[in-house]
C-alpha cells in the first residue's frame, strides 16, 4: 500500500510493513494493449520492457561468435584461436565462444538472436567517441541525449515512477532524454535519505529529526514549502522503492558479481510491478589490448551466466514475456592478433538480443575476414536497424522521433 | 487595492506578453514602485545590518562564506561589505595569479575535465566571489557547450572573456563575444557567408542574449545575419574574413545602412526590451524569482541610463532595498554550483574536484557544459526526486564518507566547534545552525535537534573518542544541511 506524505509525516516507516498489494502508485492503469496515438504502427503490449547489457571496452566479436571452418581465423589468430572442438556450435559454421554455455542454451530454445557484422559507417575506434556514437544512436553527431532518452520523452511520463533506470552510472549517457530524468544507483542504498546508517533506532531518530526540519511550520522563507515537499516526495520515493522491490526474494543463483548483481535488481524491480521502460547494466573488462585468452574467456562466462540466470528469473516470476535484452559494445576488435597475444581496437561485432518473444535465429552472415577496411571487418548491418526493430516492434514507438530517420528494422520477431 | 498595485497587474498584463509595449503612464506608474524598491536600504536599529545579511549578501553575490569571511563582512557593514564586492579589483585575489602560472606550464588544456577542475578550484578560493559569481551567470546566459564546440581551449577562452567583462559594459561584452572562437563555432558563425547566410547567430543575439522572443521580425534576423558574416574563426583566434563579408545595405529595426556586426549590437542593446529582458534575467539570478515588472522596468532603465553599464547595475541592485527584503530572503534554491561552493565555504575545508565535478553533474550542472541554448532554466528547475536525493548524496559523501578525503579534522567549522568547549550539546547545535543555516529553523525544528543531539552525545562529550565525537558533529552538521533552508538561496 502506498505510502502517502501524510502517512509518513504521522506514522513514520511503521507504515511500510506487513502489505503485499503492489501500490497504485507504480502501477499502470490500463493493462489492454494500447496503440501509440503518435506512431500508427504495430499494437505492442503496454508493459514491454528493453534492458541494454553495455559490454564496455569493445568486446572482441571473432571470438565470440567463431566461424570455425573458415582457415583464415586460425591464420590470423596462431595463439587466440578457438578450435572447432572448443566452441558451442550453433548452425554447423559458427560457434559460441567455450564460456557462453548459459547462452547457448536459450539459442537452442529459440529464444537468442545472433546479429552479425553490427557496426555503423566510417566507425571510429576512440573508446569515448564510438560509445557516444552507440548510445546516442547518431554518428555523425553523437552528442546530447540518448537513443532511450529521446524514446523515453516521447512516453507518458506521468504513468511511470522511473521510466528508466540506469544501474550503474555508465547508462545515465544512453536513458538520458531533454525532460527525462533518470536516477542512477548501484543499489537501492544509494537511492535513499540517510541511507548509510544501519543501526535502525538510529536511523528513526534521525528520521524524526527530518520530518521535524520539514514540518509545514518550519518555513518562514519564500521558498520552503517547495523545498518541503520536494523533499518529502524524494524521501517517499525512495523509501517505497526499497520496501516494494525487497519483497521479491528469488531463488535463482546469480553469479556473485556487479553483472550478476545489477540483473537480480533488475529482476526485483521488474517482478514488483514498478512499470519502468528501460534499464541500463554495464560489464567492463572487454578491452583486451594483451593476454586476452583467459580475460575474454571469464567476461563472456560472467555474460553468459549472469543472461541465463536472468532469463531464468523471469520465467520464474513469469515476466519473460515482457522483457527484452539486448547486449552492445562500442566496436569490435582487429582480426589479427597482436603481438601481446591480445587484439586492438576494431570495428564491425556481432550482438545478441534474447527475449521469450523473440525469434531466435542468426542474422546476418559473418563478414569477410579477408575483404577488410583497414584491417577491420566491414559492418552489413547498421545498429539503428536494430534499435528501429525494437523501438517499433516492442516498445510501439516511431524511430523517425528518434532518429530522424527510418533504418529498415531487422525480423527479430515472429 | 490601491492605485500603484492596479498600476503594476497592469503592466504586469503587458508586459508579460512581450508583443505590446505598456503605456508610458502605465510604465511611469510602474517605475515609481520599482525605484522605491532599488533605493538603497538603509540599516535602523530596528532592521539592522546583520550576520544573516552579510550571509545572504555572500549567498547571493558569491557562493557563500564561511565563519571568518561573514565575521568581516559584518563588521564591515554594509557599504563596505558592498564595496569589496564589487570594486573586487581593489582586493588580492593570489588564486588568479597562482592558475595563470600553473596553466601555462602543467595543464593539459585540451582535456575538459582539467578545464573544469580549474575553474571550480578558482571559484572555491576566490576573494572576488562577485567576478565569478557573474562570470557563471554570462555562462549560462550564453549558454556555449563543449559537447558542440569540441574544444576546452575555446571554452577556457570564452569564460575568460566573461570573466574579464564580468562587471563590464554589456555592448561590449556582446560585441567581444561576437568575435568569440567558441561562440562562432557554436552558433555555426564560421558558415555564415555572404551569399549563403546562416542564421544561427542573428536570431539568437536577439532572442536569446538581447532583446528576448517577440522584439524583432524575422526580416531583423535575415538581415541581421548578413551583418555578421565572415565573422569567423581561424587557427585560435577571430578572423574578420573580408571576401565572406557581405558589405552591402541591410534594414534592420527601421534603420538602413551598410552595418556590420558592431552596428547591429549597437542598435540591439540600446533597444528598451534589451533592458528589460537583461534586467529581468539578473533579477531572477540574483534576487528573486518572479520579480514584478516594476521592478524589471526600473533596472531596465538604469541599464539603459547607464550606458548599459553592469557595474553600475549591479552594485545597485546588491543595496537595495529589494534585495534585503524579506520577499527576496532565501526565495531562490540553490544551484548544484552554490550549493557545492557554499557547502565546501561553509564547512572550510578543501574542495576534492573529481568528486565535486560528478556531483554537480548528477544534480544537473556540468560546467562548460550547459544542456542547450537556454542555458540552466534554475531555480525550482533544479529540483526534482532525483536530483533531491543526488544533493542529499552529494552533502552525505562531503560529511559522513568513511576513509574521507575530506574527514572532520578537515572542516575548519567543526574544528572550531570543538574549540569553543561548549558546556552543553544544545549550544553546539546553535552554534552549528547559525553557521549552517543562519538559525533559519522553526522552534519545532531546533528543540527535534537539540534532543537528537543530546541523545547522541549522553552526558556532552567527557570521556567521549575524539573519532566517535568527531562523528556525531559531522551527522548533525549533515542533518542541518538537508533542511529545506539550506537548500534554499
Amino acid at each position: 500500500m502506498e505510502l502517502s506524505r501524510r502517512e509518513f509525516a504521522q506514522h513514520g516507516l511503521k507504515v511500510m510493513a506487513g502489505s503485499i498489494v503492489v501500490p497504485a502508485f507504480f502501477q499502470r492503469t490500463a493493462l489492454a494493449a494500447e496503440k501509440d496515438p503518435k506512431f500508427t504502427g504495430q499494437l505492442v503490449h503496454p508493459d514491454n520492457i528493453l534492458v541494454l547489457v553495455q559490454l564496455a571496452g569493445g568486446n572482441d566479436g571473432l571470438n565470440t561468435v567463431i566461424p570455425y571452418t573458415e582457415q583464415d581465423y586460425y591464420r590470423f589468430r596462431p595463439t587466440l584461436g578457438i578450435s572447432k572442438a572448443n566452441a558451442l556450435d550453433l548452425d554447423g559454421k559458427i560457434g559460441l565462444h567455450p564460456s557462453m554455455e548459459g547462452m547457448q542454451k536459450i539459442f537452442n530454445e529459440k529464444k537468442l538472436t545472433v546479429l552479425q557484422g553490427v557496426g555503423y559507417p566510417n566507425s571510429n575506434r576512440s573508446h569515448f567517441k564510438s560509445t557516444d556514437i552507440w548510445m546516442t544512436g547518431n554518428p555523425t553527431k553523437p552528442e546530447g541525449t540518448g537513443w532511450v532518452g529521446r524514446y523515453l520523452d516521447t512516453i507518458n511520463q506521468s504513468k511511470h515512477s522511473f521510466p528508466g533506470i540506469s544501474l550503474g552510472s555508465s547508462g545515465e549517457r544512453v536513458l538520458k532524454g531533454a525532460k527525462t530524468a533518470v536516477p542512477s544507483f548501484r543499489n537501492l542504498d544509494e537511492f535513499r535519505l540517510f541511507p548509510d546508517e544501519k543501526d535502525m533506532q538510529k536511523r528513526d531518530r534521525e528520521l524524526e529529526v527530518f520530518k521535524a526540519l520539514h514540518r509545514k511550520d518550519g518555513g518562514h522563507f519564500a521558498q520552503a514549502g517547495f523545498l518541503q515537499d520536494a523533499s518529502l516526495n524524494a524521501f517517499v520515493s525512495s523509501e517505497n522503492l526499497k520496501s516494494l522491490v525487497g519483497r521479491y526474494q528469488t531463488r535463482v543463483q546469480y553469479p556473485n558479481n556487479g553483472l550478476g548483481r545489477s540483473l537480480r535488481l533488475a529482476g526485483q524491480m521488474i517482478a514488483s510491478g514498478l512499470n519502468t521502460k528501460a534499464f541500463h547494466v554495464s560489464l567492463g573488462g572487454f578491452d583486451t589490448h594483451s593476454n586476452q585468452a583467459n580475460g575474454h574467456a571469464n567476461r563472456l562466462g560472467t555474460l553468459s551466466a549472469s543472461l541465463a540466470a536472468f532469463f531464468e528469473d523471469l520465467r520464474a516470476m513469469n515476466k519473460s514475456e515482457r522483457v527484452i535484452v539486448m547486449t552492445y559494445s562500442e566496436f569490435g576488435r582487429r582480426v589479427k592478433e597482436n603481438g601481446s597475444k591480445g587484439t586492438d581496437h576494431g570495428s564491425a561485432a556481432p550482438l545478441f538480443v534474447m527475449g521469450e518473444k523473440i525469434k531466435g535465429s542468426i542474422i546476418g552472415v559473418h563478414p569477410s575476414l579477408t575483404d577488410l577496411r583497414g584491417g577491420d571487418l566491414k559492418y552489413a548491418i547498421d545498429f539503428r536497424s536494430i534499435y528501429s526493430a525494437l523501438l517499433i516492434n516492442w516498445l510501439g514507438a516511431d524511430p523517425k522521433e528518434v532518429f530522424g530517420a527510418m533504418f529498415e528494422p531487422v525480423q527479430l520477431f515472429g | 487595492m490601491n492605485w500603484l498595485t492596479l498600476a503594476c497587474l497592469v503592466l504586469l498584463a503587458s508586459l508579460f506578453s512581450e508583443e505590446t509595449a505598456p503605456t508610458p503612464a502605465a510604465i511611469n506608474a510602474a517605475i515609481m514602485t520599482g525605484q522605491e524598491w532599488l533605493k538603497p536600504w538603509k540599516p535602523t536599529d530596528e532592521d539592522p545590518w546583520t550576520r544573516k545579511k552579510a550571509a545572504h549578501l555572500f549567498r547571493r553575490a558569491g557562493f557563500g562564506g564561511g565563519i571568518q569571511e561573514i565575521e568581516i563582512a559584518y563588521q564591515n557593514g554594509l557599504e563596505r561589505a558592498v564595496n569589496n564586492l564589487i570594486h573586487y579589483e581593489r582586493i588580492p585575489n593570489p588564486i588568479d595569479k597562482l592558475i595563470y602560472d600553473v596553466r601555462k606550464e602543467v595543464v593539459e588544456l585540451e582535456d575538459l575535465e582539467n578545464i573544469q577542475r580549474m575553474w571550480l578550484f578558482r571559484m572555491s578560493r576566490t576573494m572576488h566571489p562577485l567576478k565569478e559569481k557573474m562570470t557563471l551567470f554570462w555562462h549560462g546566459h550564453f549558454a556555449t557547450a563543449n559537447y558542440k564546440v569540441d574544444s576546452p581551449y575555446f571554452m577556457m577562452k570564452q569564460i575568460e572573456l566573461f570573466r574579464k567583462h564580468a562587471l563590464g559594459n554589456f555592448r561590449d561584452l556582446l560585441i567581444e563575444v561576437s568575435r568569440d572562437p567558441a561562440m562562432i563555432i557554436w552558433l555555426d558563425n564560421q558558415t555564415n557567408v555572404k551569399g549563403s547566410p546562416n542564421e544561427n547567430y542573428a536570431r539568437e543575439v536577439f532572442e536569446l542574449f538581447s532583446l528576448g522572443i517577440g522584439n524583432y521580425t524575422e526580416k531583423d534576423i535575415q538581415e541581421a545575419a548578413r551583418a555578421f558574416t565572415g565573422w569567423q574563426v581561424s587557427g585560435l583566434k577571430f578572423h574578420f574574413n573580408e571576401s565572406k563579408h557581405d558589405f552591402g545595405e541591410k534594414t534592420v529595426f527601421g534603420n538602413t545602412g551598410n552595418f556590420n556586426g558592431e552596428d547591429i549590437i549597437d542598435m540591439a542593446v540600446s533597444r528598451p526590451a534589451a533592458g528589460r529582458h537583461l534586467a529581468r534575467k539578473l533579477l531572477k539570478f540574483f534576487v528573486l524569482p518572479n520579480p514584478d515588472p516594476g521592478v524589471v522596468e526600473a533596472v531596465a532603465d538604469l541599464y539603459l541610463k547607464s550606458k548599459y553599464d553592469m557595474r553600475k547595475v549591479m552594485d545597485t541592485i546588491l543595496r537595495s532595498k529589494l534585495f534585503y527584503s524579506k520577499k527576496a530572503y532565501r526565495s531562490l534554491v540553490k544551484s548544484p554550483a552554490e550549493l557545492v561552493l557554499g557547502t565546501t565555504r561553509v564547512l572550510d575545508c578543501r574542495i576534492e574536484k573529481r568528486f565535486t565535478l560528478q556531483a554537480m553533474q548528477a544534480m544537473g550542472q556540468e560546467l562548460y557544459n550547459p544542456p542547450n541554448v537556454k542555458g540552466w532554466d534554475g531555480d525550482r528547475a533544479w529540483i526534482n526526486t532525483i536530483t533531491t536525493l543526488k544533493r542529499d548524496n552529494y552533502l552525505r559523501d562531503m560529511l559522513m564518507q568513511a576513509g574521507a578525503k575530506v574527514r572532520g579534522r578537515d572542516h575548519y567549522l567543526l574544528q572550531f566547534a570543538k574549540q569553543k568547549n561548549f558546556n552543553t550539546p544544545e549550544e553546539v547545535v546553535d552554534f552549528m545552525v547559525l553557521h549552517i543555516v543562519q538559525g533559519d529553523l522553526s522552534e519545532s525544528a531546533f528543540t527535534a535537534l537539540k534532543t537528537y543531539f543530546k541523545n547522541e552525545t549522553g552526558t556532552g562529550g567527557d570521556g567521549e573518542d575524539e573519532e566517535s565525537y568527531d562523528y556525531k558533529l559531522r551527522r548533525l552538521a549533515y542533518i542541518i544541511m538537508t533542511s529545506p533552508a539550506y537548500q534554499a538561496n
